[in-house]
């Protein structure tokens, strides 16, 4: 039986995996020969597999190039557009009290063109979806540590476009 | 003797081993692989060893595997050689005893090392 350590090893593994832009897929994979292992030996999955980091950082290698080219120039455009987002957005709201315009434009309009920019650079960041090799489906006991990656990722995106936001104020 | 061999040793000669295992075995998963190679004498191989060479492996197209049983479990992992894993396998084997004879030789021994089958 898998037990709670080797949960929150899982978790950390995919993290760890995720982070160094192993393919959904192939995360999949490797989760599930950890808990096949582990169940069938009933080892620890730190002293069979390593430290997550170190055990992710050994596939990432063999893997090579973390990410395909285009995907990260997606993800790149996206966090851009987010940025950007924000600044349109920040500047809009400010203006729409002090009823000025924003580059010629009603201070609402440049809300409206902040929140779309927000949702389409969100929406173009790609997604690296686990698949279990077993179902073919994306397993549910990843949502606690896909939900700590969203919150990390998310973390860091509201991050980004505070900090567009504080630039855009500090600009005006 | 020992069973646990300098890591060096073990590297060049990981891959050829789990290839002919497989080979022997015929269907086999992971774990047992790790058994087999602690039972052959070749030392305590980890997870974080196997599983990135059997991954390895698979990519160049010498075993290939299939879940079993997953549904709701653990699973298996079963794998099985291919006629490229057979073929890599036939040639290292040549070459492997090509060379460790080369190196008993120039070490002074002519015939199978002591503890050798």
């Amino acid at each position: 039986m898998t037990t709670a350590p080797a949960e929150r090893y899982i978790d950390n593994l995919i993290i760890a995996l995720q982070l160094r832009g192993v393919p959904g897929e192939k995360i999949g994979q490797i989760v599930a020969e950890v808990e096949a292992h582990v169940a069938e030996s009933g080892e620890d999955p730190g002293d069979a597999f390593g430290k997550p980091r170190e055990y992710a950082r050994t596939w990432a290698r063999d893997i090579g190039r973390p990410v395909n080219s285009p995907g990260r120039i997606r993800n790149v455009l996206g966090i851009a557009a987010c940025a950007a987002g924000g600044w349109f957005l920040a500047i809009g709201v400010l203006r729409t009290f002090t009823d000025e315009t924003v580059w010629g434009l009603h201070a609402l309009v440049s809300v409206v063109i902040g929140v779309a920019l927000l949702v389409g650079g969100l929406l173009t960041v790609q997604k690296n979806v686990v698949i279990d090799p077993r179902t073919g489906l994306e397993p549910h006991r990843l949502k606690r540590a896909a939900r700590r990656g969203f919150v990390i990722a998310g973390s860091a995106v509201l991050l980004f476009v505070a900090a567009a936001i504080v630039i855009g104020v500090a600009l005006e | 003797m020992t069973d646990q061999w300098p890591q060096a040793w073990t590297r060049a000669a990981i891959e050829m081993c789990v290839l002919a295992l497989v080979k022997e075995s015929g269907l086999t998963h992971g774990y047992e692989i790790a058994q087999r190679l602690r039972d052959a004498g070749l030392g305590d191989i980890k997870g974080g060893t196997l599983y990135p060479i059997l991954g390895r492996l698979e990519d160049r197209g010498q075993l290939r595997s299939q879940w079993t049983g997953g549904v709701g479990g653990p699973g298996r992992k079963i794998v099985d050689i291919t006629d490229e894993g057979v073929r890599v396998l036939e040639a290292s084997v040549a070459d492997w005893v090509a060379w460790t004879g080369r190196v008993a030789a120039t070490i002074g021994v002519t015939h199978s090392t002591p503890g050798g089958q």
